[in-house]
């Protein structure tokens, strides 16, 4: 009997998992009734909160005052996602190993390590501060966690959601601590990618002439999301932006065995938003629209709410964990964000006095270090602990890491760790009345740096990149530097020589993770972005007018793959027609009639997918492991490496550059770019072989993931679209809300609809009812009415929150 | 007769005990009915089944029947079994082998404390 209720070497305990009256079953929610009771006495609100719930779920939480009303929203949210919040922040927190023990060779304790080294916790408590020391956003944060709490007590052991069973743990109580480590993993997730080491070792072992060649950090082609303003870009500060730092190594070292970087945030991640004004649409009025692409998972990234006080009436997305709304609209304006991707996280080389590490070259001297002793407990193992050693430019991640330039320690310097309070914008957001109060709203906010886009009654339309940037030297943060010498960034981009755009000549205003502005811009600007959807986008919306929401939608799932429609011509005039047989001719014709576009049906779509990824593996041989089928790009980069990006890549092609690793290293012979592409479309013949599905849908195969990765609770689906198309729908991720405001006769009425669901019970029929509404364009109208008798009716559950 | 009677005890406490209580204390239900109400072995092993069997089946059944057997549907792939039904099989035959070895249990002290009753006798 004892065996039965204890969890053997992972297994969940079976008599507790299986007994139909506190196991699983017990958790798959009455498809009648709602997931709470109509009536709920919680301790700590100051008047009755009235929440209705439509036919989806979402959540239209009415409440007389601020407090009650986050105190409500903590409780709702907890109430659908109480699980997926936890797990998120204890990941961020570098937790993971107490639930789940060390994991196959240490993986479990290896990514909490990095999680605190590269100092999620350590960022978390740095925003922590500032909202203590602010009585205000405190004790929203508080509400906002209380509500969380109120619904934890609430529940029986038996009615923990179904991961906290199968894996074995309690939840612990919500505090401004969690939601604060939330937003930390956003900024994280959001800001990650940056490849300053792989550069430099590039540069080391190649020259910083051929990196310059081959990374180019601007092109022609690039259509920024600022244009240069008429009278040119202003700025405030005196810069001198030449290169000074000298910090570029000389190539001594023939060191080729890299030890390995941690791993970054996908650069799948990306967005789309654009806003339109009156002389482009039907009604006179502007529309906007956003769709924010994150890894698709279950539980969904968002939750869907309304939230309304006798003050305040606002409709949108969050993520579940932190007060207030992401992404919405009230009653006169609406926004969204695309983010910004520039660089604001950089490393530099530390030298140590001795072993001890309590001092680090600083100058002509030794400066003393700080150390921050970690601990990991680990599930059935011994507790693991980390010593992090930090100085005045941040902690020291790596130790001893081995770079084309001998053995480095490199600290980190990064624009998250520095707090800040985005919390507080989306509160003014949430609020704002028009195009100033947006600005005010947005004055607050430093990282994760994104673009806003907004839109407003008055018949406004405005786009900002918001973010604190250091102010930088030419190419300073493209490579590692030496952190005896470099001050912590100290100086900042000036609020008002920050890009942003209001009802421009064009009509329209759009961003999709490019370039911010040309080389014009008086401030040294760097990062990873994106070349080709912002460019349809932009060509679409130039030719758009009487627009109405159709055409929005049809925006959000054009397809057009212009990578594709600028490559494959190129890439198929180097074929050698006749060496090829029925088949292969067969392949080449579908090809060359190819219309670009990567619908679920295409199957030119599959084979263009397979051709550029086997050129780009063939000719970037020396830095992409070669093992990994079906790179997915991101490609499976040879560690502390990293090649020039697709659109480098087919540059290169078109400008026909000869350079030294067109010739493939696993051959004799010294290929040309002809030899590449032959034996790439060979190679994707042999390939096309070995494939069941062709149709790209199928073989995309795209997968909503559950966030501990079990099969059982996740989904795949059939749909078109990739990385690089507007619609961004790739095989992990895509548009996670895809949002349309319509702002006809000066009334805001929204409409979205994201791939998952309210739900993150796996029980629920609203764990994944919206997933195919998604995929097929089914966006639902957002109805955000503040007269609460619109929802006093059959279509609506009403759960009333009580004081006691 | 007996038999029968013994078999409804554990249905009907058995059932409101679990509803109520934590759900093992359906296996002291068991226990005490085959230690007070049972003659034999093969007895405790029949009635202890077949009886907890029926009541974990009816109440899977009836939990997944209200949920349109969403989660049945999940856990059956999570388990891998073939059917999701299979998980309802499973765990009724698992609350069956409970209820057969908390009963058989109850019998053999029943039976034990049977064999002491003269002993105790000798020494009053």
């Amino acid at each position: 009997m004892i065996a039965l209720n204890i969890r053997l070497a992972g297994k969940p305990a079976f008599g507790k998992l299986l007994n139909p009256f506190s196991g699983f079953y017990h958790l798959g929610e009455n498809t009648n009734n709602l997931h709470i009771p109509e009536d709920i006495i919680a301790e700590g609100l100051a008047e009755e909160v009235t929440v209705y719930f439509d036919e989806r779920r979402i959540p239209h939480i009415f409440a007389q005052n601020e407090k009650d009303l986050y105190f409500a929203q903590g409780y709702i949210v907890a109430s659908l996602r109480l699980w997926q919040m936890e797990f998120q922040v204890l990941a961020a927190e570098g937790r993971i190993s107490e639930l789940l023990g060390a994991g196959d060779n240490n993986q479990f304790i290896n990514f909490d390590i990095q999680q605190r080294r590269i100092g999620l916790k350590y960022g978390a408590e740095q925003k922590l501060a500032l909202i203590e020391s602010d009585p205000f956003s405190k004790e929203i944060m508080e509400s906002f966690a209380n509500g969380v709490n109120a619904y934890m007590a609430s529940l029986k052991n038996k009615d923990l959601p179904i991961e906290y069973q199968l894996i074995g743990y309690k939840p612990e109580p919500w505090n401004a601590y969690k939601t604060a480590l939330l937003l930390m993993n956003m900024s994280n997730v959001l800001t990650s990618t940056e490849y300053d080491i792989e550069h430099s070792n590039f540069a080391i072992k190649y020259g910083k002439e051929l990196f310059d060649s081959l990374f180019r950090n601007y092109d022609d082609v690039i259509d920024p999301i600022f244009p240069t303003p008429a009278d040119g870009w202003q700025s405030t500060l005196a810069i001198d932006s030449s290169f000074k730092l000298g910090t570029l190594p000389r190539n001594d070292s023939n060191i080729e065995d890299l030890g390995a970087l941690y791993t970054k945030n996908d650069v799948q991640i990306g967005s789309n938003n654009w806003a339109i004004d009156g002389e482009k649409t039907s009604s006179g009025y502007p529309m906007l629209a956003n769709d924010p692409h994150l890894k698709l998972s279950f539980p969904s990234v968002w939750i869907e709410m309304h939230l309304n006080t006798p003050d305040l009436n606002t409709y949108g997305v969050v993520f579940p964990g932190a007060p207030g709304i992401i992404i919405g609209f009230n009653d006169y304006i609406g926004w969204g964000v695309t983010n910004a991707g520039r660089d604001v996280k950089d490393w530099y080389s530390i030298e140590f006095k001795d072993d001890g590490k309590d001092y680090y070259k600083w100058k002509d001297d030794w400066k003393a270090t700080t150390k921050i002793y970690e601990a990991f407990k680990v599930k059935g193992g011994e507790t693991v602990y980390d010593t992090i050693i930090h100085t005045h430019l941040g902690p020291v991640v790596y130790e001893n890491f081995p770079t084309q330039d001998g053995q480095k320690n490199f600290a980190l310097q990064w624009m998250a760790h520095r707090g800040s309070k985005e919390y507080q914008t989306f509160y003014e957001l949430n609020r704002a009345k028009n195009y100033d109060d947006y600005i005010a709203a947005l004055s607050h906010y430093s990282c994760p740096a994104q673009n806003f886009i907004f839109a407003s009654v008055d018949g406004d339309i405005a786009i900002r990149q918001q973010g604190e940037f250091p102010v930088l030297e030419s190419e300073e943060g493209i490579f590692f530097l030496d952190g005896s010498k470099k001050e912590a960034w100290s100086e900042f981009i000036p609020f008002e020589d920050i890009p942003t755009m209001k009802n421009p000549q064009r009509h329209f205003v759009s961003s999709a993770n490019q370039h911010v502005a040309d080389t014009s811009y008086p401030y040294f600007t760097h990062g990873v972005f994106e070349y080709y959807r912002n460019r349809v986008i932009n060509e679409e919306l130039s030719q758009m007018y009487d627009a109405d929401i159709d055409d929005f939608k049809a925006l959000h799932f054009n397809e057009f793959n212009l990578m594709a429609a600028e490559a494959l011509p190129i890439m198929l005039s180097y074929l050698e027609i006749e060496t090829l047989d029925n088949h292969g001719k067969e392949i080449f014709e579908t090809l060359s009639s190819w219309d670009y576009t990567n619908n679920s049906s295409s199957k030119a779509a599959t084979y263009f997918q397979l051709f550029h990824e086997n050129y780009y593996t063939l000719l970037w041989d020396e830095f992409v492991e070669p093992e990994v089928p079906g790179g997915w790009d991101p490609f499976q980069w040879k560690d502390g490496w990293k090649a020039p990006n697709e659109y480098q890549t087919f540059r290169l092609l078109a400008d026909s550059i000869d350079h030294r690793f067109i010739d493939n290293e696993a051959t004799e012979k010294i290929e040309t770019s002809k030899d590449l592409l032959n034996l790439a479309f060979h190679q994707t013949l042999e390939d096309l072989m070995h494939l069941d599905e062709l149709a790209w849908g199928k073989y995309k195969n795209t997968l909503i993931e559950h966030l501990a990765m079990i099969p059982a609770f996740s989904t795949n689906i059939d749909v078109g679209g990739n990385y690089k198309i507007v619609n961004a729908t790739g095989k992990y991720h895509g548009p996670s809300w895809r949002m349309i405001l319509d702002f006809d006769g000066g009334k805001i009425k929204g409409y979205g609809v994201y791939p998952g669901g309210q739900s993150g019970n796996p029980g629920s029929k609203f764990y994944d009812n919206l997933v195919n509404e998604w995929a097929n364009g089914n966006y639902h109208e957002l109805i955000n009415s503040s007269d609460a008798s619109v929802y006093q009716n059959i279509q609506y559950q009403t759960v009333r929150l009580k004081k006691p | 007769m007996k038999a029968i009677f013994a078999f409804i005890l554990i249905v009907l406490f058995g059932s409101l005990a679990s509803i109520f209580l934590p759900w093992w204390v359906i296996s002291i239900v068991c226990f005490l009915v085959g230690m007070a109400f049972l003659d034999s072995g093969w007895q405790a092993i029949l009635i202890g089944f077949f009886s907890v069997l029926l009541i974990w089946s009816v109440a899977a059944f009836y939990q997944s029947y209200f949920n349109d057997f969403i989660l049945l549907d999940r856990m059956g792939k999570l388990l891998e079994v073939p059917s999701p039904y299979l998980v309802i099989v499973i765990t009724s035959i698992l609350g069956g082998l409970i209820g057969m070895l908390s009963t058989l249990s109850g019998y053999y002290l029943q039976t034990i404390n049977e064999k002491r009753k003269p002993k105790n006798q000798y020494y009053d």
